[in-house]
């Protein structure tokens, strides 16, 4: 039997030095611009009015005269704008779902369920983000929402979302798309936000909680965690299906209904991949079969891809 | 239980089971329960999964669930029609139909087995199993086999056999049952009669049958040639038409040889009392044939009488040479006794083949032998005239006390009345032609086992005899009488003619004449007659001339009649026309001729395993009593107007009787078949016409001696294999289908 403490101190565990490692030689670049003026290697396309000099240009019609430079007016008796650098402050919010579902483990390693998986992956985000300073909060929920602590880059940060991950146990359905919406509100700005669950939720509310979000002019990163048994099926042996949310049971030949059901799901998160691609949201399907650092740098390189 | 059904109808049409083995048929059948009993079971016993994605699952479920249960039915269906068609593949299904024969590969191909199944088959060489064992063995194997093709007769080659399947069938379980249920008979061979039954059975279905073959499994013993005894010429070139005749209708030969080249047997093929009557107050006389069947001489061969069951001597042959029949008298020291069937046995010592070891007889034993006199001219004491049967009288009985026959005279018109049933014999001398009742009465008497010695005499006429009495086949002389002749010649002595004895070899003049040659006068020789008349025997009738005159004409015929004879003298009793009944040699003539044309009073109660009782005896009808206490139905019915026992063919050798009574009837196995000596393949194929390739000797199973063409084929239990395996491969192809049809119906959505 694992002590609280000793599992608590096990948090490492979500931060596969592999993994790190493969994650750190990546930039994490959100695709839109944020709020905030911290230093990091986040650069703004927009160049304002802030901390850092940028460049001088000359006055035109509109500009604001406060910004005009005088000093380079008495030397040169033009005018010119003063202009700064800014550069952005990067918000994560990890979103991350302990309903009852997640808790589902495969037989081929049962002890490293849905939660898990996802948890490792929050982890790794708000390392890597925390390390290059831009802020990270969490969001868990099930049903409602159960905890939600809002970005921020103290150095403490890290400890306190690691903490809360550890020291966490979901209970309850899945309410995915009331969950978007709670946290659509709670965010005041725009941030880079990383859903993780297994979407087992009707997927219109889902998508209503995307699309709120995105109006809300958040960036999104959508990562369902599905067991490998959910995306294979692999069973032959008839079995009597128990569903850990549902109170339903089925007595079912596995092989004979194996298509149907891998229909079903596909039908499924089809239509939430097709609704991100439209709302310009990446989804990734992540199977907790494949370790950690073989899915995260594979995504992370597509982001940055797709960013440049 | 469907063996239990068949034993319980065993007329059951053999088309209803078209199985070889019905019963791993049924099993079959039975384990087509299996892929049900798995589905329930797999309903029932399933592991238990939590599952988190439970909704796509309920919905793939509830969009499928029809479909579902039509795969599962069906896959279910093919699954138990596989077993069912593999069940019928290990059974050996054998179509019935002629429409279906051809399409599970089962061609409608004819094999006639004919087994020799004679009491020779069943000799058992020393630790080894008798020849007929094994053919039965070969027969049952092959039906088993799974290679029998087409239709198949089992034709037993016996005596009054029962019959196997004497019409083609498919084989099936109850074929099979038949022929492992057949038992070696204790008949004679009768190969022709089954050869004979197997080429109508060819003939029949030469037009419904691809191929046809005819295999005779036997023992290829001497007896298959031919009787003991008898010509061997005339049963092979029986045996080679025969054969000869399967072959042109179209059929091949096969005869499985199972005999062996050592196989010996020693047999007494007879046994009859020495004289047909056995009288109680003289020691039983009997008479015996052993034949020893081997490449060498017996020696020392005891033979040991019994008596009703006690010991009544023995005899020892010093040597019975290969392949001769030897004959014997045995005189056995005790008697008789009592009056009434006596029940003689003679017993060898066991062999190879005890059945014709030991030869039973019923004699009926007498305390004299009552002869009837017909006086046609009694003479006259007064004028010193003797009556014309008091030479003949006075042979048969000669002593005041102790004479074997007791003679009755009585006059000509007495006749029409007088009871005849109780003589052994009735002598009719110079009487006139009797008259149509008479005649018919006397043909009965001979008919029913009696003996009438005629004499003619100066008041016979003979052209009336032979209208009264008839000559041809209905009539009861064994010649037409003639006239009264006088032989030519000047002197009344020297137109006198005497017997012929060198034409007139039998076994009544045969004492005589073999004393005659010792140079021993016994009177017969000097016989004088003067006058005789005139016989004509019927040529191609059974008459024989027992006797010739030195002219050559018959002084005595004899006829077969029934179960009597008739004598028929061209001379008188007395010595009006011969010398004869003054010369020494008359009375013991007399003696020998009535004693060997009386019939055995108890001939009827003697008879051979096959044949069924018909006797008129007082024997009580009913369940008699035979060896190891089997019994025998024996009823009383009414034949020709007399009331007889019958029963019906006679399976075992024994004495058989009513309960607690003495025996009735003794039966014994035709020793005439009783030569094993095995015949090698060249000499049987020389005498049978066949080639010699077409013998096979001891071969370990039938279908490695079928022919070629013939074995090819088999029923339909191959095809039913490919059959199953072709629907288990429809079944994992169905499964894989349904699988791809979900996929490509779910795309399609």
């Amino acid at each position: 039997m694992v002590s609280p403490e000793a599992e608590k101190s096990n948090y490492r565990r979500y931060l596969d030095p592999r993994t790190l490692a493969k994650i750190g030689a990546l930039d994490i670049r959100a695709r839109l611009i944020v709020e905030g003026f911290v230093t990091g290697m986040h650069r703004s396309p927009y160049k304002g009015f802030s901390i850092e000099f940028a460049q001088h240009r000359p006055y035109s019609t509109g500009d604001d005269i406060k910004y005009i430079d005088w000093k380079v007016f008495g030397r040169t008796d033009r005018h010119y704008i003063k202009q700064y650098e800014e550069e952005t402050n990067l918000q994560v919010m990890l979103v991350v779902d302990a309903s009852t579902s997640m808790n589902f483990a495969g037989e081929a390693n049962p002890n490293w369920r849905k939660f898990d998986h996802a948890v490792s992956i929050a982890a790794s985000m708000a390392y890597v983000a925390l390390h290059q300073q831009d802020s990270a909060g969490l969001a868990i929920f099930d049903s409602k929402l159960r905890r939600l602590i809002r970005p921020s880059n103290n150095p403490r940060q890290w400890r306190i979302l690691i903490d809360e991950l550890t020291s966490t146990t979901g209970g309850a359905k899945t309410d995915a798309g009331m969950i978007l919406d709670a946290v659509a509100e709670e965010l005041r700005h725009r941030s880079l936000i990383i859903f993780i669950s297994d979407l087992f939720d009707d997927p219109g509310k889902i998508i209503k909680g995307i699309r709120h979000l995105r109006y809300r002019r958040h960036d999104l990163i959508v990562l369902q965690v599905l067991d490998h048994e959910e995306l294979e099926f692999p069973f032959r042996a008839t079995t009597m299906f128990k569903g850990v949310e549902l109170p339903s049971e089925v007595i079912v030949e596995p092989q004979a209904i194996r298509e149907a059901y891998m229909e079903e799901l596909r039908r499924h998160t089809d239509e939430i991949r097709t609704a991100c691609h439209q709302l310009h949201v990446d989804y990734v399907q992540v199977d907790t079969g494949v370790p950690l650092d073989v899915s995260l740098p594979g995504f992370l390189a597509s982001r940055e891809s797709r960013m440049k | 239980m469907l063996e239990a059904f068949i034993n319980l109808h065993p007329d059951l049409p053999m088309a209803v089971l078209p199985f070889v083995s019905p019963w791993l048929f049924a099993g079959g059948a039975a384990a087509t329960s299996i892929p049900v009993v798995i589905h329930l079971l797999n309903r029932r016993r399933f592991r238990v999964k939590q599952w988190a994605a439970m909704e796509f699952l309920l919905a793939a479920m509830r969009r499928n669930v029809r479909r579902l249960r039509l795969q599962r039915w069906l896959l279910l269906l093919l699954r138990i029609l596989a077993i069912l068609i593999l069940a019928a593949a290990i059974a050996q299904f054998t179509p019935v139909g002629a429409a279906l024969a051809p399409l599970l590969g089962s061609s409608q191909k004819l094999t006639v087995v004919v087994i020799n199944n004679a009491y020779p088959m069943s000799l058992k060489p020393h630790g080894r199993r008798t020849a007929f064992e094994r053919a039965r063995q070969l027969v049952v194997a092959w039906l088993k086999s799974g290679t029998v093709s087409g239709k198949t007769a089992i034709i037993p080659a016996s005596v009054n056999a029962s019959s196997i399947a004497p019409e083609p069938v498919i084989p099936s379980a109850e074929l099979i049952r038949r022929v492992s249920r057949m038992r070696a008979s204790q008949g004679g061979e009768n190969l022709a009669g089954a050869l004979q039954q197997a080429l109508e059975i060819v003939k029949k279905q030469k037009n419904r049958s691809s191929s046809r073959t005819v295999w005779l499994l036997t023992d290829d013993g001497a007896d298959n040639f031919g009787t003991i005894g008898g010509d061997h010429r005339v049963l092979s070139r029986r045996m080679a038409a025969l054969l000869a005749d399967i072959r042109r209708a179209g059929a091949r030969v096969r005869i499985i040889d199972l005999g062996s080249a050592t196989a010996r047997n020693m047999a007494i093929t007879s046994l009859t009392p020495a004289h047909p009557a056995i009288l109680t107050d003289k020691p039983v006389a009997v008479d015996y044939t052993v034949f020893n069947a081997a490449k060498t001489a017996a020696r020392d061969v005891t033979l040991r009488f019994y008596l009703n069951s006690t010991p009544a001597g023995d005899t020892t042959l010093h040597s019975v040479p290969p392949g001769r029949l030897v004959r014997g008298e045995a005189l056995l020291h005790e008697q008789a006794g009592e009056a009434g069937p006596l029940a003689i046995t003679a017993r060898l010592a066991p062999d190879a083949l005890p059945a014709d070891n030991t030869r039973r007889v019923i004699a009926m034993a007498q305390r004299h032998i009552p002869v009837l006199i017909v006086e046609g001219r009694p003479g006259d004491p007064a004028v010193g005239q003797l009556a014309s049967t008091a030479w003949l009288g006075a042979a048969l009985a000669p002593y005041r006390h102790g004479n074997s026959f007791k003679p009755q005279r009585i006059g000509e018109l007495e006749l029409a009345d007088h009871s005849l049933k109780q003589f052994s014999a009735v002598v009719l001398s110079d009487t006139p032609a009797p008259g149509t009742h008479v005649a018919a009465r006397l043909r009965k008497y001979v008919t029913a086992g009696g003996l009438l010695v005629i004499y003619p005499g100066p008041d016979t006429t003979g052209s009336q005899w032979s209208d009264t009495m008839g000559t041809g086949a209905n009539g009861l002389l064994p010649a037409a009488m003639g006239a009264v002749m006088t032989p030519a010649g000047k002197g009344k002595s020297s137109g006198d003619v005497g017997f012929d004895l060198l034409r007139s070899i039998n076994p009544v003049t045969a004492v005589f004449l073999a004393a005659e040659k010792g140079g021993l006068h016994t009177g017969l020789a000097s016989v004088r007659t003067h006058q005789y008349m005139l016989l004509r025997p019927m040529a191609g009738s059974d008459s024989r001339t027992l006797l010739y005159f030195s002219n050559g004409a018959p002084a005595l015929v004899e006829r077969t009649i029934g179960r009597g004879h008739v004598l028929l003298w061209a001379v008188s009793a007395d010595t009006q026309w011969t010398d004869f009944p003054a010369q020494p040699s008359f009375p013991a003539f007399i003696h020998r001729l009535m004693l060997y044309a009386m019939s055995n009073p108890a001939a009827a109660a003697n008879m051979l395993v096959g044949q069924s009782v018909q006797m008129e005896t007082r024997a009580a009808a009913g369940n008699w009593v035979g060896p190891d206490h089997s019994t025998l139905a024996v009823s009383r019915a009414l034949i020709g107007g007399r009331p007889e026992l019958t029963s019906e063919g006679i399976s075992r050798s024994g004495f058989y009787g009513p309960a607690d009574a003495a025996p009735a009837i003794a039966v014994n196995v035709d020793a005439r078949w009783a030569d094993v000596r095995h015949v090698p393949a060249s000499q049987a194929a020389r005498l049978w016409h066949i080639n010699p390739r077409d013998i096979l000797h001891n071969p370990t199973s039938l279908a490695a001696a079928e022919p070629a063409e013939a074995g090819a084929g088999g029923n339909a239990g191959h095809n039913l294999l490919y059959l199953a395996l072709a629907v288990l491969a429809i079944e994992s192809i169905t499964a894989r289908a349904f699988s791809r049809y979900q996929l490509a119906a779910a795309k399609g959505k």
